[in-house]
């Protein structure tokens, strides 16, 4: 069960490459739902009639929900799944 | 090396995870009783009352509260250095006390009702339900493409003595005379 050291590279730079992706994701996303928190609480109230009127919004219908209500496609793979796989590199 | 498979499983766990809660943090959009909260505040802010306010302008609420927090949050705000305040009316009796007077869906029905529990007095009616202004509401929301309009009945503004800024009437999809 050695993996290969060109597959073993490899698998470093995927990792890195997805980490670094995750986090840009992440600050992106944070930046978003500051602004949107801000939009909440205060400058909302200070918008135009032409702005507000222009503003898309969601209908109770179909609001934002809260992560923990939101159904997930995530599953856990386990070490012996991936042991018995065969797979020796990502 | 099953300690480095672990790890690799860890490590992706971690990736999902993240990503997950990268993508549920994007999805907050406005919500629809924000922005008409919004609303609300500039239809004040564009009227004009005929007996000065003293000091605490009342907004009221009556029927089912969609608005939540949201409409609370106006009462951090002033308009014409007078104080917001927020009631939530489980009657008519004290409707004549409201400078405005926002009827909820739910109490649609009662319309006729209602209008007629603040006959002749400055109260700004605001409603947010099909052909209200039509029937008499003096400032009507209503949403296409997802977005918010407004309608403006005048003749019932003047019957309540309420003066209604011309932006206001410029604004409006439509002002019935």
């Amino acid at each position: 069960m050695m993996i290969p050291s060109i597959s073993k590279s490899l698998l470093v730079t995927l990792i890195a490459v997805m980490v670094s992706a995750c986090i840009s994701n992440i600050a992106s996303a944070a930046g978003v739902y500051g602004n949107a928190e801000q939009v909440n609480t205060n400058t909302l109230i200070d918008l135009s009639l032409e702005e507000l009127m222009n503003i898309e919004v969601t209908t109770v219908s179909r609001r934002s929900q809260k992560v923990s209500e939101v159904a997930a496609a995530v599953f856990v793979i386990t070490q012996d799944d991936i042991r018995r796989s065969g797979a020796t590199s990502v | 090396m099953r300690l480095r498979h672990s790890l690799i499983v860890q490590f992706l766990g971690l990736v999902l995870g993240m990503q997950l809660l990268a993508s549920a943090a994007v999805a907050n959009d406005l919500e629809e009783y924000q922005v008409k909260a919004a609303f609300l505040y500039n239809f004040i802010a564009f009227t004009q009352w005929p007996d000065d306010i003293d000091q605490t302008l009342n907004i009221c609420i009556y029927g089912e509260d969609h608005f939540g927090q949201e409409i609370d949050k106006l009462q951090a705000k002033s308009v014409d250095n007078n104080n917001i305040k927020i009631s939530r009316l489980t009657s008519l009796e004290k409707s004549k006390e409201c400078h405005a007077l926002f009827i909820s869906k739910s109490a649609i029905d009662n319309l006729p009702n209602i209008l007629a529990s603040v006959q002749g007095e400055p109260v700004l009616t605001i409603a947010d339900s099909p052909e209200a202004a039509k029937k008499g509401v003096i400032i009507n929301m209503n949403l296409a493409q997802n977005k918010i309009n407004f309608e403006v009945n005048l003749e019932s503004a003047h019957s309540a003595k309420l003066n209604i800024s011309s932006k206001l009437l410029q604004l409006a999809t439509e002002v019935y005379q």
